[in-house]
């Protein structure tokens, strides 16, 4: 199903996500930048037309590992975002591999900068030249800690550099400077009891081991009390045997982790996945210290001069942002951080503060110490803080349970309704009226929510045909630009599902017999560069989905010619046939008017597998075209499969359900007002100043019908900008009705029902599909 | 080797016998009312509520060409699973009587002979003689799938086994 490219344009705007949710403050999203770019190129390793690709990202590694490094900070997000922004321009086509490489070759310098300091800060072999010292900045993260490639103690055998390096490491040398400035004296207390170094050596292993198997655990249940505890335990007790040793780099880095994790315990910052691969990251850090320690065999000297390769500062800063912006801070405090209010004075008024039942802001408002609005804006901050701490988590259910819950709901919705109108029969004091109405808004709500729980944004199928009419119009050699509305429109996840194919199909179509070839379209006056717009949005109880081209349009006289070709209709019958009805030929089975048959399309199976499909969940499609101009197909959707609000009616002796939406009215036609046709075959009403035709919905249903002498119940329907005044027997009232399926065999003979249902007392209705029911007239 | 033996619910239409493999069956119900549906096939009486699932019901009589018998209490609904073109869908069948499930011998079932045979030999998986008496295996995939009335043959040629 996937395609690589799909993949590709997946990961690549992951990346540009949390390169905007890092700009935005989410320091947490460093690691998650660091680990997406490892991601990429783990992706792109290996396959040889993305080659180029590759090496590319590969320059992309220096830059995320420079987003630690506070003084590059801001430098490092600018290129990458220059850099990431262009990757996706070009792998959805809207600006060439020239451009997109002219553009990274102005950056080239600074680019280059960031690979020397990344190199120079990578570690080389100790002066024994036995044993190559990983850091943090190649292994760990960037393999998304499932390699332990270069963690292990194994390089004490091979001299090789770890195959997880970039591609533009060098061959190594040993690199003394820009090391990381411990402090001369930094390592002085460590001890020289091999013994106890041991000990420590297996103990803080077992420790780290336990912790990551409880973190993985903590991604499934980031609030579990139990598993934080124990995680805090496991990075406390490493804290404290460290520092008993005098292995002051691990204390330091243990400790920090430490203390992030106890502002996660005490509930004020959310573990969230950003947060776990952080940890993750300084355990990798530790996991490297333990083996440099190993490596070198407990011996003082040489452990400390591979100790001091391995800067533990830029963890430790991050760490220490996070905690910084991720607490909970008092007013004062944020007042005091934005230079708002005087450190002296400030703390004057906590002390007026102890003793009064007031508010810290209202006092220093009273007090004038800082300005009102100020603190009004302090107060949003703190409160955006705190909202950021509940980010809500998300809980995973199987799609099994859900369309059960869906289904189950949509039988408690009836039942509601049947209640209700036995109920209401009797007459009820006025408490148990009360209680019905509740039992109806408590009701309602619960549908709402579960329906809204089964959708999703459109924007799942709308990227992956992003990828589609990119590679489309590459393989015809074509250039076209698709343009994205309404990405964020919600559809129940079934319609989804249904839609992609039919869309597929008409960008596919679109591509191939709508949008010219650039020199035609030049001749023609046009852009050479087609577009095609593909739009979502809410209409009405629907949604209506647009896939619009500037093209060549469908010539009408072509699409007969060719219908009669293909005997789809008789020559005969071509005069009677309105624009719309040619344009529905297309979607008959074995229809296409390509003169060729191209690998994209053109076997005339494209669009009847698009009307097929859209029937499938009561969609409908339909075509406008304007030679020269450019063809736009809008299809309407149901907002779900389950529930519609349904008018029930009774037409002879059964149920049937009419789509609430298209009711305008309800009228009651005196049989005066009625006009027959000369055969007393047809009727039409005169109403509001329209005519529109009566229907009398018996000869549809083959029902029997009574005597129409008397007066006529109606139901005014407006459908597809046309008014129709439907008769039937009996009104049974509005319900949100569950439609149920009918087997296909039904279906097939009656076009004209969408579903069945199942009302309370177990009877049965049918749900009339308008669109069917219309041309079951013809 | 002895053969397979596979299990077949049986039951009558007009007094003849036949029978269906017992994995087609999902249940065997008493009628239930029917909501009618005008506008379809003749054999397609309507649909019935099953625990909250609409099954269209089949009259085999009717699918059959036979004369049409009114529903009387003894009427029974074989719910039975057919897999059409696009889906496998329920349907219920009228017959008049459900009889026994027995066990078949797959050696005991004869192909259809070709010509003089009750139905087109596309619906039938197979005649077996049971205790000196016929059992047309039907297949109703093929039977129900198609929207004509099945015609019996009138020109029935005895078997006596």
């Amino acid at each position: 199903m996937k395609d690589p490219t799909t993949v590709l344009i997946e990961k690549i705007q992951e990346l540009t996500t949390s390169l905007s949710s890092y700009e935005q403050g989410d320091l947490l999203g460093a690691a998650d930048i660091q680990d997406r770019i490892g991601q990429l190129c783990t992706f792109l390793e290996g396959k040889k037309s993305l080659e180029k690709l590759h090496s590319l990202v590969a320059h992309m590694r220096p830059l995320a590992w420079a987003l630690a490094q506070p003084s590059y900070e801001e430098e490092a997000l600018r290129l990458l975002q220059e850099l990431v922004e262009g990757l996706e321009l070009f792998i959805t086509g809207r600006i060439s591999g020239k451009s997109y490489g002219e553009r990274i070759r102005t950056q080239e310098p600074l680019i280059r900068k960031y690979e020397k300091l990344f190199r120079t800060t990578q570690s080389s072999r100790t002066e024994k030249g036995n044993g190559h010292v990983p850091t943090p900045g190649e292994g760990g993260i960037l393999n998304g800690f499932s390699e332990k490639a270069s963690t292990t103690p194994e390089i004490e055998k091979t001299n090789t550099p770890p195959s997880t390096a970039p591609s533009f490491r060098t061959e190594e040398k040993p690199v003394r400077h820009g090391e990381p400035s411990y402090p001369t004296n930094y390592f002085d207390a460590i001890i020289e009891d091999r013994k106890l170094l041991e000990q420590f050596h297996t103990e803080a292993q077992e420790h780290l081991e336990e912790a990551q198997a409880t973190l993985v655990e903590l991604e499934y249940d980031g609030t579990n009390k139990e598993l934080l505890h124990t995680i805090f335990r496991n990075f406390h007790t490493i804290k404290g045997s460290s520092a008993f040793l005098g292995l002051k780099n691990i204390e330091e880095t243990a400790h920090s982790i430490e203390d992030l994790l106890a502002i996660v315990r005490d509930g004020k910052l959310i573990l969230t996945k950003e947060l776990i691969d952080i940890i993750f990251f300084g355990m990798e850090l530790l996991k490297n210290l333990l083996d440099i320690m190993a490596a070198h065999e407990y011996q003082n000297r040489s452990m400390v001069s591979s100790f001091r390769m391995v800067n533990i500062y830029p963890y430790i800063r991050l760490l220490k942002k996070i905690k910084e912006e991720y607490r909970y801070k008092k007013i004062g405090e944020i007042l005091e951080e934005e230079g708002k209010i005087a450190p002296a004075i400030l703390k004057e008024i906590l002390k007026k503060q102890e003793s009064s039942e007031k508010k810290l802001g209202e006092i220093i408002i009273e007090e004038q110490a800082a300005r009102p609005e100020d603190v009004v804006a302090a107060l949003k901050k703190q409160s955006d803080i705190a909202n950021r701490l509940k980010r809500s988590a998300i809980v995973k259910v199987s799609n099994e349970k859900l369309n059960t819950l869906i289904d189950i709901v949509g039988e408690l919705v009836i039942n509601q309704s049947m209640l209700k109108q036995e109920l209401r029969q009797l007459h009820l004091t006025e408490t148990a009226e009360r209680s019905i109405s509740q039992l109806e808004t408590i009701t309602t709500t619960i549908k709402n929510l579960v329906l809204s729980m089964g959708m999703v944004p459109i924007a799942e199928i709308f990227n992956k045909l992003r990828v589609v009419a990119r590679n489309t119009a590459e393989e015809l050699g074509k250039n076209v630009y698709l343009e994205v509305r309404g990405e964020d429109t919600e559809l129940d996840r079934n319609v989804i599902e249904t839609i992609y194919d039919p869309l597929l199909h008409l960008i596919r179509n679109s591509i191939d017999h709508g949008i010219e070839d650039g020199k035609t379209r030049e001749e023609r006056g046009k852009n050479r560069l087609g577009k095609i717009i593909l739009s979502a949005e809410h209409k009405g109880s629907g949604i209506e989905i647009i896939v619009q081209d500037d093209g060549q349009g469908i010539d009408p006289e072509r699409v007969l010619q060719k219908a009669v070709e293909k005997g789809i209709i008789k020559k005969e019958d071509t005069a009677t046939l309105s624009e719309r009805d040619i344009y529905n030929l297309l979607f008959l089975p074995g229809f296409s008017t390509a003169d060729q048959v191209t690998s994209v399309s053109g076997r005339g199976v494209g669009l009847d597998v698009v009307k097929k499909n859209l029937d499938s969940i009561h969609g409908r499609v339909e075509v406008h075209s304007e030679m020269g101009k450019g063809t736009c197909f809008t299809i309407k959707l149901p907002l779900t499969l389950a529930i519609i609000e349904g008018f029930v009616t009774r037409v002879g002796d059964n149920k049937y359900v009419f789509p609430f939406s298209s009711i305008e009215e309800i009228k009651v036609v005196p049989p005066e007002e009625l006009y027959l046709s000369e055969n007393k075959e047809e009727a039409m009403i005169f109403h509001r100043g329209i005519h529109m035709p009566v229907i009398f919905s018996h000869r549809v249903f083959r029902e029997p019908q009574k005597n129409s002498k008397e007066q006529l119940l109606t139901l005014i329907f407006n459908f597809d900008h046309s008014h129709y005044c439907v008769v039937v027997d009996e009104l049974i009232g509005k319900q949100e009705i569950v439609i149920k399926s009918i087997s296909q065999n039904i279906l097939k003979d009656c076009r004209f029902f969408s579903g069945g249902t199942i009302f309370g007392d177990g009877s049965i209705g049918f749900v009339v599909d308008m669109q069917g029911f219309l041309e079951a007239l013809k | 080797m002895a053969g397979t033996t596979n299990k077949y619910l049986l039951f009558t239409i007009e007094k003849e016998r036949y029978g269906i493999p017992i994995g087609k069956v999902q249940e065997v119900i008493r009628y239930t009312p029917i909501t009618p549906l005008h506008e379809t096939s003749q054999f397609l009486k309507g649909v019935i509520n099953l625990r909250g699932r609409i099954i269209p019901v089949i009259d085999m009589r009717l699918k059959f060409n036979l004369p049409e018998k009114a529903y009387t209490d003894r009427t029974v609904f074989i719910i039975v699973e057919i897999l059409g073109t696009r889906e496998v869908s329920h349907i219920g069948i009228a017959v008049d009587a459900v009889q026994e499930v027995v066990d078949i011998p797959e050696d005991l079932i004869n192909r259809t002979p070709e010509i003089g045979f009750k139905f087109k030999s596309k619906y039938l998986q197979g005649i077996a003689q049971l205790n000196d008496r016929m059992v047309m295996i039907l297949n109703l995939d093929a039977i129900l799938s198609t929207d004509e009335v099945v015609e019996l043959q009138q020109n029935l040629t005895e078997k006596a086994g």
